[in-house]
């Protein structure tokens, strides 16, 4: 370490990291105005951590826009960059402004800050100078990428980016959203703002810039706006939405108009807008404090994709006149899918107009009669003699190559031990632990990003899987071509279940006569009685689901967003894959003990159950899950196999 | 007996509402309480679009401001009936302001609205949910293609009503002999899947005599219209302008060949109301015309995004002899002569239950 990087005291004394390493200041520096108030100058130190890195300093203009400014060499003889910073021609027109200087990694204000500068203005016949370079907007998120603050006044959230909730809105978290999945319901990145409660209005702010330098008065601009509500607190929910332009004068900003009023819901909707600047919104514009407001009324939060430019509407040739059928019927086709056949190639009330679904997966296989490489992905919470069971049923039953991935959650009583041990027992077993308890969502998708193989298994942990399981699984697969999902009999799994589906007060039964000592007897049963119809199903129950690795290649992985600790998650892959165009195949011959244990009280299932539910009916809106209760209900095969099991109690005692 | 309620939230002048109207008009002739609910913003334009039935200014005509009034109008109801997509929402949203709302739900799908929107966009969202906001509704469409996609997509089956052409207007005519076919096609320009551009392309061809000699006319839109979408009129070709209905069916009753050369269509109405009058039309294979024209027996159907396929059918219709023409002339006035309001209204009583 040089002896001159040393970094000061506050009260601007040098202290040594050897002379006391647990004390490090915060990295700091000095601005002064430059001659002429044209601009400021100083010295600014770097990171502690990398000291050969010139540091960033930010500078907060009075009346304008955050702007991010990189210190260079040459350096001073306390090691700290060069600051040099020039007012841009846009902002010399005479009027006295403050501006303040923040180190970017410490957050620390520059000594000397702020800085009053009054240049005057420069003469009119100077050409109008290209704005200075910003970085992009949401590019940069000093304050974090998740954080909740109070919510008083206007709340920096990144660069080019501010937010507020009107009262009773006490906080407001933010949250960076990207990348999540490809195709058409990835999320690219955004901004989500959940207040606590209902407000009147959430607002964002975001900072339009001029990409090709100033612009003149009528110049036209397009920006496709991407919005939708963070969270389902009804049925169908919606709310109004504004677009309009704004300009900051200090602590608030001033609607210039309004470009766009429309109606938000839980599923992300597009809100073009086109509008043409005026002189004084070009002069905006150029000077950097031009924004876009973005407004949720009587909302409790806002979600929103980055505007960008406008797609160009010719990018794919289209078929009808009405560009926009295309599209539509292509949405349409979706829905076709989920309610009748997901393989179907064509349809009499679309003719030509069907997408190819995807092509077949092929899965390599080691040897005759083994099934493909399988990786089982095990998302464990506690449980620990059940886990255990569980495990020990998997170790029995394998006859082909496969892996189990055990990824822990955070558990807390000796569930964690139990599977230390396993893992160290079998080299199938892998064992990934998470400390802290993040949701039963993150963790499958968390199993999911670990593994590589064709085919997984994402398997609940309260389960007893009989010898021969996956080879039935497979079988499954491969009977029914283009199938992406395969699930099992069980117990208990809503429309899997056998020998009823239902108790005769309507809720799902549980199948108590069927213990888990039953479970080989059971499987002997099955292979005598299936007719191993394979039928399809609209949707399965995520207790035990073997899925084709394409599925989540093509349509992404579990939404955590919409449901973080399950209760339909399944649901929605299933739905996902079916508007894909994958099959979901019921394996008629497989049974998986499911023990339905609970990970939460009755009043948070319950709470649970309904997030879920409501956060189906919006992510889904269009899909009537009753109808595809009806095409379970009436599966031929199934009804047949629970007549055949009608006096299953006598034959398994 | 029981009373329905039909909310139309639109100004009238369109085809759906002309239904709605005449369907209503027969439903009260049967004794049926029937009567529209049009929100206040349109209301005046609704009732000076239908002065001509007396129940519209005595009681068969009621409006509502927002979703409370809305409730308190369907409190008397039945059966409250969808007829578009905002409206099936104009009706969830009035569930929400009052509790206890007994009435019955029905949706006249009159078209499959999401492909009016595009996909992604708010208006296609809600068309989408339209089907998903109303619990227990009895969903009823006039042709098979549209009942096939209500579930086929959003698997309610919907029931198969009779659509309604009003042949006090829309009927035949003795006319004398012309030297050549009178060609009509109606042109929207602000309505892009009623494809105005390949509409007008046709005429061009038409004009420029590539189908042999014929008198053009076209309709459905101004001038100053067609010039606002960078339009243009081909040369030889008459525009009538917008035209009120009795305007309309005084057109096609002089019209020999009638061409809609739509993206597609849920049912076409002015195809079946030019066949009332005894044109033979040309319409697109896609969608519920199918199920009133037989292609080359009572009309043609063609896929009308391929404009040789267009122009082969155009072909087909202007080498018909005498003896063809007035074959098909008469098959198309008897596939449509059972679309009558009385038979429409029965049909839409049954699908309710209510008959």
């Amino acid at each position: 370490m040089h002896a001159e990087m040393a970094p000061k005291r506050m009260d601007g004394s040098a202290e040594t990291r050897e002379a006391n390493p647990d004390i490090m200041p915060p990295a700091g520096g000095e601005v002064r105005p430059m001659a002429g108030d044209a601009g400021l100058i100083g010295w600014a130190e770097p990171d502690p951590l990398s000291p050969e890195a010139p540091p960033e300093i930010g500078l907060d203009v009075e009346g304008g826009s955050t702007r991010i400014v990189t210190a260079a060499p040459p350096r001073d003889s306390q090691g700290r960059f060069r600051l040099s910073w020039s007012l841009p021609h846009s902002l010399r027109d005479g009027v006295t402004r403050r501006v303040r200087a923040f180190h970017m990694i410490s957050g620390r204000e520059l000594d000397g800050s702020p800085v009053t500068l009054a240049a005057p203005p420069l003469p009119a016949a100077l050409p109008v100078e290209a704005p200075e370079e910003a970085p992009a907007v949401g590019l940069r998120w000093p304050d974090g990428l998740a954080v909740t603050r109070a919510a008083t006044g206007l709340l920096p959230i990144a660069e080019g980016m501010l937010a507020e909730a009107m009262a009773p809105a006490a906080h407001l978290r933010s949250e960076l959203l990207a990348d999540l999945a490809e195709g058409p319901d990835a999320l690219r990145r955004g901004v989500r703002l959940l207040a606590d409660v209902v407000a009147p209005a959430i607002r964002l702010y975001l900072r339009l810039d001029a990409a090709d330098g100033p612009v003149p008065a009528g110049h036209h601009m397009e920006r496709e706006v991407t919005a939708w509500l963070p969270e389902a607190t009804e049925a169908h929910v919606k709310a109004r939405f504004d677009v309009t332009l704004e300009r900051r004068e200090g602590p608030a900003f001033h609607t210039l108009r309004r470009l766009r009023r429309g109606t938000l819901f839980r599923r992300p909707t597009d809100h073009p807008v086109s509008f043409e600047l005026t002189a004084e919104e070009a002069a905006l514009l150029a000077e950097g404090n031009l924004w876009l407001g973005l407004a949720a009324l009587s909302a409790k939060g806002l979600s929103a994709r980055l505007p960008g430019p406008a797609p160009d509407p010719l990018a794919q040739p289209a078929r009808f006149e009405d560009a926009r059928l295309d599209g539509a019927f292509a949405h349409a086709v979706g829905f076709v899918r989920v309610h009748g056949e997901a393989r179907r190639e064509a349809h009499p009330l679309l003719p030509g107009l069907w997408q190819a679904p995807p092509p077949l997966a092929q899965a390599a296989r080691p040897a005759a009669q083994a099934h493909p490489f399988t990786q089982v992905i095990l998302p464990v919470y506690n449980g620990h003699d059940e886990v255990r069971a569980c495990l020990h049923a998997l170790r029995a039953a394998a006859t082909g190559p496969m892996q189990v991935v055990m990824v822990d959650d955070g558990s807390r009583d000796f569930t964690a031990e139990m599977l230390r041990a396993e893992a160290a027992a079998d080299p199938r077993f892998i064992l990934h632990r998470r400390d802290i308890n993040r949701g039963y969502t993150k963790s499958i998708n968390e199993g999911v990003l670990l593994t590589g193989a064709d085919w997984v298994v994402v398997l609940n942990s309260d389960t007893l899987v009989s010898k021969g399981w996956l080879d039935r699984l497979h079988a499954a697969a491969q009977a029914r071509p283009g199938t992406g999902m395969v699930g099992p009999l069980s117990n208990a799994a809503t429309w899997q279940s056998i020998p009823a589906a239902k108790r005769p007060d309507g809720a799902w039964s549980t199948n108590a006569l069927i213990e888990p000592r039953h479970l080989e007897r059971l499987q002997a049963i099955l292979d005598e009685v299936s007719e191993r119809a394979y039928p399809e199903f609209p949707v399965l129950n995520g207790f035990c689901t073997l899925i084709a690795r394409a599925v989540f290649d093509r349509v992404g992985l579990y939404d955590e967003d919409a449901f973080p600790t399950g209760y339909g998650e399944e649901t929605d892959l299933c739905l996902r894959a079916r508007q894909a165009g994958f099959r979901l195949t019921l394996a008629d011959d497989c049974f998986v003990f499911h023990h339905k244990s609970v990970t939460f009280g009755q009043v948070e299932r319950t709470r649970l159950s309904r997030q879920g539910g409501l956060e189906m009916t919006n992510k889904h809106s269009g899909v009537i899950v009753p109808a595809l209760e009806r095409i379970m209900q009436d599966c031929a095969p199934l009804g047949r196999l629970r007549a055949r099991l009608s006096n299953l109690a006598a034959e398994l005692n | 007996m029981a009373g329905v309620s039909f909310v139309l939230p639109v100004g009238g002048g369109g085809g759906g509402a002309h239904s709605v109207v005449q369907e209503v008009d027969a439903m009260r002739d049967l004794g049926v309480e029937a009567r529209i609910l049009v929100n206040q913003a349109n209301a005046p334009y609704f009732r000076a679009a239908y002065d001509r039935f007396p129940w519209v200014e005595d009681g068969g005509v009621a409006s509502f401001d927002g979703a409370r009034e809305l409730a308190a109008l369907l409190a008397e109801t039945d059966v409250a009936v969808a007829t578009t997509n905002t409206s099936a929402h104009a009706i969830a949203d009035a569930h929400k302001t009052t509790r206890g709302l007994g009435f019955r739900h029905a949706y006249y799908v009159q078209d499959y609205e999401p492909l009016f929107y595009r996909a992604g966009s708010t208006e296609h969202a809600l068309a989408i949910a339209s089907y998903a906001v109303l619990r227990d509704c009895t969903h009823f469409a006039k042709t098979r293609w549209l009942a096939g996609m209500v579930e086929a997509a959003h698997g309610h089956a919907a029931a198969l009503v009779v659509p309604s052409v009003d042949h006090g207007i829309y009927r035949p005519v003795r006319r004398a002999p012309a030297p050549a076919r009178h060609v009509v096609a109606m042109v929207r320009p602000a309505t892009p899947r009623r494809a105005p551009r390949r509409t007008l392309r046709m005429l061009a061809r038409l004009a420029a005599g590539e189908f042999g000699p014929v008198a053009l006319t076209a309709f459905g839109c101004e001038a100053e219209e067609l010039a606002a979408h960078d339009l243009a009129l081909p040369d030889g070709v008459k525009l009538a302008g917008r035209l009120k209905q009795t305007e309309v069916a005084e057109l096609l009753r002089a019209t020999d060949i009638f061409l809609d050369l739509s993206d597609y269509q849920g049912f076409g109405r002015t195809a079946a109301e030019a066949m009332a009058c005894g044109a033979v039309v040309l319409a697109p294979a896609l969608g519920g015309a199918v199920d009133f024209i037989a292609d080359g027996e009572s009309g043609f159907l063609a896929d009308t995004t391929d404009d040789a396929a267009v122009a082969n059918a155009i072909r087909r219709m202007l080498s018909l002899s005498e003896a063809e023409y007035r074959r098909m002339r008469l098959a198309a006035l008897e596939a449509v002569s059972g679309f009558t309001p009385v038979r429409a209204a029965i049909s839409e009583l049954r699908a309710l239950g209510l008959g």
